[in-house]
């Protein structure tokens, strides 16, 4: 392989690598504001848990207050507790795949360069 | 006009999630401390200064050192300053709840409050506060709860106490990213100030002069210790200072330091040779205010911990206190190494060169911590049991009218074949071929025995393979895993005439139900026999006709 083709094909390998690093960066940005969620709920879970029957509970849906029942309440916010744990587990889990491959990736463009560096020395000592 | 003024909306916030209705409070920049450091920070290698060359470090390597310690605290720089951005946005938030629990306290005080509300941005109208008690809480992600002022306060309080919390990990972040500045910054200072590298510059001969010096004292030292110690034989003088590290090693790790540094001491003096001089002592003084750090107190642990052994006489002497030292560590350990070695050790133990190697043999390994089988090592036998051990299991089973077999099935009856070839090959000892196999085991087709004798004591009848005569020779694969698997009642009868079979024996499916669990009692009255040798399960068919 030629020494241009060689480049081409080590600029290709460095894109996929930006893009991987990208989707790395977004996925683990996700994760933190799910953990931010999940902490606020857990507050509320708290929160609703120590409050008794007689108060009553609003929910902001757009621009208005809607009632709640207090039972209604406690279950939504502990199904959200839960579902946000759900997704952090599966954007951790995609953070270490992405990881991985951006690991492969490095190495791989690591062995390209190297080649390259090499194609380039015998030429010049051509 | 009624007003529903939810406070901890417009001014304790909404939780965590929408820090950023908050204008960021300016920051606050700081610069590094430099500070002059007034105590000398040495750093002295162990066991001597060497001399260095002139031409210091590598250039090229400093250089870059330099350049990543940089790119680091320029790092460090900026975590510290997050850290304090956000640490000034949570006081600025306590400082808010503070304020609104003062509120909420003076809020219900009086039914109707006279204010200035504002309308828009640009505009305020005089108004009332009414319903003074009722507060509307934000508690997180879009929930209300109405509350009481007092139940009010209470969830401040709380909030109050998070703040609290955050606070303080945020300070802790920021003090650990401060510490490490401060260090990195006194490195890269270096030279100036009051520090100082302790750099002696002396020759080659110089420092080999000064090395013959070190060990002559050293081994003066090694010999007037051990002097006065062979007065107090039984127990060495434990080292003064050990190292700090030694205190968290625990017992049998303290014990086996004691014993590397004594036998290195040993090793030392040996390796010199004799001769020796009485060590000065104030040179040992001077070394110890001059250096602070652990290694000079392995140092000194060194020079002091000559404590048992000179030469020759010692090296017995240690080698004797090792013994019961090793027998010690064998029970600690409990290891093997330690116990194969003892024997050994004992023979070994005349000549003090043997001793030596020996001890030090072990010590490496005890001090390794590493168990060896090697000479446990026995070669991994499949033990298949003979037929009177309790290992085998010995279940009976039938194909028909005959007595059971008594093949002997192995552990689990998995060995089956094997165990009956194995059997087979016992007894017979010359099957050759296929017809011998037939020979051995195509007998309980035709006969019943109790025997195994009896098995190879008549003469089978001699049959052609391919008929489907009354001892099927094809099944005589068969009936050896049948054997083999003792549990099951085997496999279904092959496609041959049934009737033909019968002929010679019953199926070995007896189709009798022995025992059911609801049907025990009915059971046990008609096959009495079977109760008693079989569980009471379903899978188990075998039956004992």
């Amino acid at each position: 392989m030629g020494p241009g083709a060689l480049q081409k094909k080590l600029e290709e390998e460095v894109e996929a690598y930006k893009k991987i690093q990208k989707d790395i960066s977004k996925t683990s940005g996700l994760r933190t504001q799910l953990d931010v969620q999940l902490n606020e709920n857990k507050v509320v879970k708290e929160e609703l848990d120590l409050i008794n029957e007689e108060n009553v509970v609003y929910k902001l849906i757009g621009p208005a207050l809607i009632r709640q029942d207090l039972e209604e309440a406690r279950q939504n916010v502990s199904k959200r507790v839960d579902y946000i744990q759900q997704e952090i587990k599966r954007h951790g889990n995609t953070i270490e795949k992405l990881e991985k491959e951006a690991e492969a990736k490095r190495e791989n463009i690591a062995k390209h360069q190297q080649q390259l560096q090499q194609m380039m020395m015998k030429q010049a000592a051509k | 006009m009624r007003v529903v003024w939810a406070f901890s909306r417009e001014e304790s916030g909404k939780g965590d999630s929408s820090f950023s209705l908050y204008q960021a409070a300016p920051r606050i920049t700081r610069e590094p401390r430099v500070r002059k450091v007034s105590s000398h920070q040495l750093i002295a290698p162990a066991g001597g200064l060497r001399p260095r060359p002139k031409s210091q470090d590598n250039p090229v390597v400093f250089s870059e050192n330099l350049a990543n310690l940089l790119e680091l605290k320029r790092v460090h720089q900026e975590r510290l300053e997050k850290v304090e951005d956000e640490l000034s946005k949570l006081q600025k938030y306590k400082k808010d709840y503070e304020h609104l629990l003062k509120r909420l306290k003076t809020l219900p005080d009086k039914i109707t409050h006279e204010v200035m509300v504002p309308l828009g941005t640009l505009a305020v109208v005089p108004g009332q506060l009414i319903h003074t008690n009722e507060v509307l809480v934000l508690l997180g992600d879009n929930w209300f709860a109405e509350r009481s002022a007092k139940q009010a306060i209470h969830i401040v309080r709380r909030r109050i106490k998070d703040c609290e919390d955050k606070i303080r990990s945020c300070e802790e972040t920021q003090r650990i990213h401060l510490g490490w500045l401060k260090e990195a910054e006194e490195v890269l200072q270096g030279e100036q100030g009051d520090q100082v590298e302790i750099i002696e510059e002396m020759t080659e001969e110089e420092y080999q002069r000064s090395q013959e010096e070190h060990r002559r004292r050293v081994k003066a030292q090694y010999t007037q210790l051990t002097e006065s110690s062979t007065c107090h034989p039984a127990s060495p003088p434990s080292p003064p200072s050990p190292p700090a590290y030694v205190e968290g090693l625990g017992e049998g790790g303290k014990r086996s330091y004691e014993d590397l540094m004594r036998r290195l001491d040993q090793l030392e003096v040996e390796e010199l040779g004799e001769g020796m001089e009485p060590l000065e002592e104030e040179d040992e003084e001077e070394e110890e205010e001059e250096e602070e750090d652990d290694e000079e107190e392995e140092e000194e642990d060194e020079d002091e911990a000559f404590s048992t052994g000179t030469a020759n006489d010692a090296n017995t002497e240690k080698a004797v206190t090792f013994k019961p030292r090793l027998r010690l560590h064998s029970a600690e350990a409990g290891g093997c190494v330690e116990e194969d070695r003892a024997p050994t050790d004992d023979t070994d133990d005349e000549s003090s060169s043997h001793g030596s190697e020996k001890p030090l043999f072990l010590r490496k390994h005890r001090l390794k911590r590493r168990v060896s089988w090697a000479d446990d090592a026995r070669p991994l036998y499949t033990i298949i049991p003979d037929d009177s051990s309790a290992d085998i299991h010995h279940i009976a089973y039938t194909s028909g009218s005959t007595a059971p077999s008594t093949l002997p099935l192995g552990v689990d009856g998995a060995v089956g074949p094997a165990a009956a070839v194995k059997e087979a090959a016992e007894y017979e000892g010359d099957i050759k071929s296929p017809s011998d196999i037939f020979k051995v085991f195509g007998q309980p087709f035709s006969q019943s025995f109790d025997d195994k004798d009896a098995v190879l004591s008549s003469s089978p009848p001699i049959k052609s393979i391919l008929k489907k005569s009354m001892s099927l020779p094809a099944d005589a694969p068969y009936q050896m895993w049948r054997g083999g698997r003792g549990g099951r009642g085997g496999p279904p009868p092959p496609p041959s005439p049934p009737p033909k079979r019968s002929l010679s024996f019953k199926p070995a499916f007896s189709y009798r139900v022995l025992e059911r669990k609801g049907a025990a009692a009915a059971a046990a009255t008609t096959t009495t026999t079977t109760a008693s040798t079989t569980s009471a399960t379903k899978i188990s068919k075998v039956s004992r006709l």
